[in-house]
């Protein structure tokens, strides 16, 4: 559903990803592991169109969506939930919930996920009237990824959610993931956190300089000599 | 999940939505009830004087409404909305005198005029982000006042004198009395609020706000950045006009200074400033307290209104950004919100 081929990105001419090529079927977790400064979020923010790529494309649904403006892209059923959750920390967790639904016109369609979402994530009920900026770490991170939900997307792209969130909280992430990918979502991941990504992942790319250095299912990147000494520690 | 989200109904979502609409629907009760009230002033309120400053304090009631649309809810803060007023003003005292089109007409046509210029201003400021932008407004606008006060055309220096016609409301021309005045400043200002009160419950609004507070995050989520601008601008610049345009007929007399003056600029801006910018009644609030006071202070202190008012606006606003930085229409939500802090 989702094919990158080729794909280069550079801020003034410092090249951050370069000639990355992967692909995803319909309904697959693929995890995208690598050190800081790999270009993992300079991946994702290319596909979201929030960053313009130099060459190659990006193919979604099989039409070309790259250099596309993001909210193009958001419409064509792509939701980011970019790194440090990007909330509206002003607006109450029921605003920033609606503000992800906009792009329908009608109120049944914008609702609709909400009941989803209170299952995945019962306390976003209960904190509802509250200011986002009020929720803790892990509940803002869920509220990022309720918000991307409200726009039903057919592929959601996830940037480090568990960074600086209790282990709890983390764990209950990761199950929503699972979760949310029964009712067919494709999902992309960026996750520091490679032995639980690659728990929930089906295939793996690892980037190191902007370059896919190895790519595989998640059980031979998990066996793999290479990822077992430098990312795993065994 | 497309369809196992279709399927799901949201009763939650249902009641929820029932509360904020309450709440609206409060909101509306309360401006009702404040028009009414208003509307009953000129009974009492037979003193001339007087009847100027509530005039003049709905006028900029309505103005900062309308820039609270791009400035409040949108983020965009403008230091140059008296490019708009003065082509209300001068658009609708020209096309009378030159053409004959009568002034119902003529603010119309130059309101419409005023919102076509902020989306071809827009097209090139919206490029520019935060302080760039407002920097870019006022420069432009100097730029208009000393277009304006060079062009013979529109009366240079001099200003235009609208001529005296009997008092009318086609022409919108009272000589002998300023309650006509009142009611129509009245309806404009109605109809400014009502206007951020709708889009306050519109998706729109909650796009612009989205893009003030972050415009890229508010991209990701499918929010056209720039439409949402532009939109906000030139609904704010149509009211602006709309403003200058009665501002004219009110005083039937204009020059460059009093309609494209960065003293314009700064008097819309501040009541939304002081009152509490991107809420509903902070223009209004601000509007009430700032206004009278800066007209007293100016008669009465100021003499040949050598800037006593400016003098209390400045005081105004230090103390406001001292003490509630939120605006004075935070003073409103203290007790709401001890409230809402028990678990």
């Amino acid at each position: 559903m989702l094919e990158v081929s080729g794909l280069t990105t550079a801020y003034q001419g410092m090249v951050a990803i370069s000639d990355v090529s992967f692909s995803v079927k319909q309904g697959e977790i693929l995890t995208i592991a690598g050190a800081n400064g790999a270009g993992k979020s300079t991946l994702l923010k290319t596909i979201a169109g929030m960053e313009r790529s130099q060459s190659g494309t990006i193919s979604f649904e099989g039409a070309r969506i790259n250099g596309r403006t993001a909210h193009e892209i958001t419409a064509r059923g792509i939701a980011f939930v970019p790194e440090n959750r990007r909330l509206f920390p002003r607006l109450t967790v029921q605003d920033n919930l609606s503000l992800g639904s906009f792009l329908f016109r009608n109120r049944p369609d914008r609702d609709a996920p909400l009941d989803i979402i209170f299952e995945l994530f019962p306390i976003l009920k209960a904190r509802l009237n509250q200011l986002a900026v009020t929720l803790s770490g892990g509940e803002q991170q869920m509220l990022a990824i309720g918000r991307a939900l409200m726009a039903r997307p057919r592929l959601l792209m996830l940037d480090e959610p568990s960074q600086g969130i209790m282990p709890k909280l983390v764990a209950q992430i990761f199950e929503a993931i699972k979760i949310i990918r029964r009712s067919d979502v494709t999902i992309l991941l960026v996750e520091q956190h490679l032995v639980k990504s690659l728990e929930i992942a089906d295939s793996t790319i690892v980037l190191q300089t902007g370059r896919v250095v190895l790519r595989g299912s998640a059980a031979e990147i998990r066996n793999h000599p290479d990822i077992q000494s430098a990312y795993l520690g065994v | 999940m497309d369809r196992a989200l279709q399927a799901s109904r949201s009763s939650f979502a249902e009641r929820h939505i029932a509360e904020a609409s309450a709440r609206r629907r409060r909101q509306l009760v309360a401006v009702a009830l404040f028009a009414l009230v208003a509307a009953c002033l000129p009974l009492f309120v037979t003193d001339v004087y007087t009847l100027n400053v509530v005039i003049l304090t709905l006028m900029y009631l309505a103005l900062s409404t309308g820039w609270n649309i791009l400035g409040g809810y949108c983020g965009q803060i403008s230091l140059g909305h008296a490019i708009y007023f003065g082509i209300g003003a001068y658009g609708t005292v020209l096309l009378y005198m030159m053409a004959g089109v009568v002034p119902w007409i003529g603010l119309l046509v130059s309101a419409a005029l005023a919102a076509g210029l902020a989306l071809a201003l827009g097209y090139f400021c919206f490029r520019l982000a935060g302080h760039y932008y407002t920097i870019a407004t006022i420069v432009i606008a100097e730029a208009a006042l000393l277009l304006v006060l060079n062009w013979d055309w529109t009366g240079a220096a001099l200003g235009l004198q609208l001529p005296f016609g009997p008092d009318s409301w086609a022409t919108l021309q009272f000589g002998r009395t300023k309650v006509p005045y009142f009611y129509f400043v009245l309806a404009l200002s109605l109809l400014a609020w009502l206007t951020a009160w709708i889009i306050e419950g519109a998706r729109w609004g909650y796009w612009w706000r989205a893009v003030k507070d972050d415009a890229e995050a508010a991209g990701s989520l499918g929010v056209n950045i720039f439409y949402s601008k532009m939109g906000a601008s030139a609904i704010s610049a149509f009211f602006t006009a709309v403003g200058g345009a009665f501002y004219a007929l009110f005083t039937s007399y204009i020059d460059p200074n009093s309609v494209f003056g960065f003293r314009i600029s700064l008097l819309i801006a501040l009541p939304a400033v002081l009152g509490g910018i991107g809420t509903l009644w902070g223009p209004a609030i601000g509007a009430v307290l700032l206004i009278p006071l800066g007209e007293v202070t100016r008669s009465y202190i100021g003499g040949s209104g050598s800037g006593a008012d400016l003098v209390t606006y400045g005081a105004l606003v230090v103390m406001v950004s001292l003490l509630r930085p939120e605006g004075l229409v935070s003073l409103l939500h203290l007790r709401k919100r001890t409230r809402g802090a028990r678990p």
